[in-house]
């Protein structure tokens, strides 16, 4: 959710900086297909409730490793795009966290109390290892959990609710507002050592597209 | 709602000030669409919900 912050708050900025959202339709995404099954497929297990760890594996512990990877395919596919290198760089971050921690984003106590996430809390407690209801994440003590650094440490301001998020979020996070801010400029490539940044739009039209 | 006044605005801008027959708008659209759903399905933030 806090990403969808991010992606208003890049169109509010591409916009004060005299961008147009038909800009945007110049940004040349490839494999997107891959996106909305992935999104898609996440929302069903994560809306679904937690299962007992005594009961088996999580659908979502195999799930979210799986898509993160295809995303980690899709954000390379864009790499030519301004502010995907960020995106992969937090994708990667994430990835990562995920797959070190048994295919779910750990989080922790004072995290999860420091946000207000109490219901969380008291469930993980009576529970060790159950993901956390309509989240990717999973309550471990600090000695359990590997590279806590990339994990779900970080608390939001409240917007309206705090949310736990990871320090990937905040890259992703700066690469999608960098992506949408550039793109309704224009801005369809990244900078490269050979040349400036080109307007694709402009280039076909001749003149701006608004 | 209010927060999504300045992304309708942008929407109904662009898609007044395109040519006739333009889809320019609705590519917008689509593009920012897979962006926000690959920004969700690659973000861990705890608890997926609405705000």
């Amino acid at each position: 959710v806090i990403l969808l912050w991010s992606a208003a708050g890049g169109v509010v900025l591409g916009r004060a900086r005299g961008g147009q959202l038909a800009h945007l339709g110049d940004l040349r995404l490839r494999r997107a297909w891959i996106v909305l099954p992935a999104l898609a497929g996440q929302c069903l297990w994560v809306f679904m409730p937690p299962m007992l760890p005594e009961h088996g594996v999580d659908p979502l512990r195999l799930w979210l490793p799986a898509t993160l990877a295809a995303l980690v395919y899709f954000a390379l596919a864009n790499r030519h795009l301004p502010g995907m290198a960020l995106v992969l760089v937090g994708l990667t971050c994430n990835c990562v966290a995920v797959a070190v921690n048994g295919g779910l984003m750990p989080t922790n106590e004072a995290a999860l109390k420091q946000a207000g996430m109490d219901r969380s809390l008291e469930l993980a407690q009576e529970h060790p290892g159950i993901r956390l209801p309509r989240s990717k994440d999973v309550a471990l003590a600090p000695d359990d959990t590997r590279l806590w650094f990339l994990t779900d440490t970080l608390v939001s301001p409240p917007l309206p609710r705090r949310k736990v998020f990871s320090v990937g979020d905040v890259f992703v996070s700066a690469g999608l507002v960098m992506m949408l801010t550039l793109g309704m400029e224009g801005k369809t490539q990244r900078d490269t050592a050979k040349g400036p940044r080109t307007s694709l739009s402009g280039a076909r039209t001749g003149g701006p597209l608004t | 709602m209010k927060r999504l006044i300045p992304i309708i605005t942008s929407v109904v801008h662009a898609s007044a000030h395109a040519p006739v027959g333009s889809r320019a708008p609705l590519r917008a659209l689509w593009v920012l669409l897979v962006l926000s759903a690959a920004a969700l399905a690659i973000g861990a933030s705890g608890e997926f919900g609405l705000p």
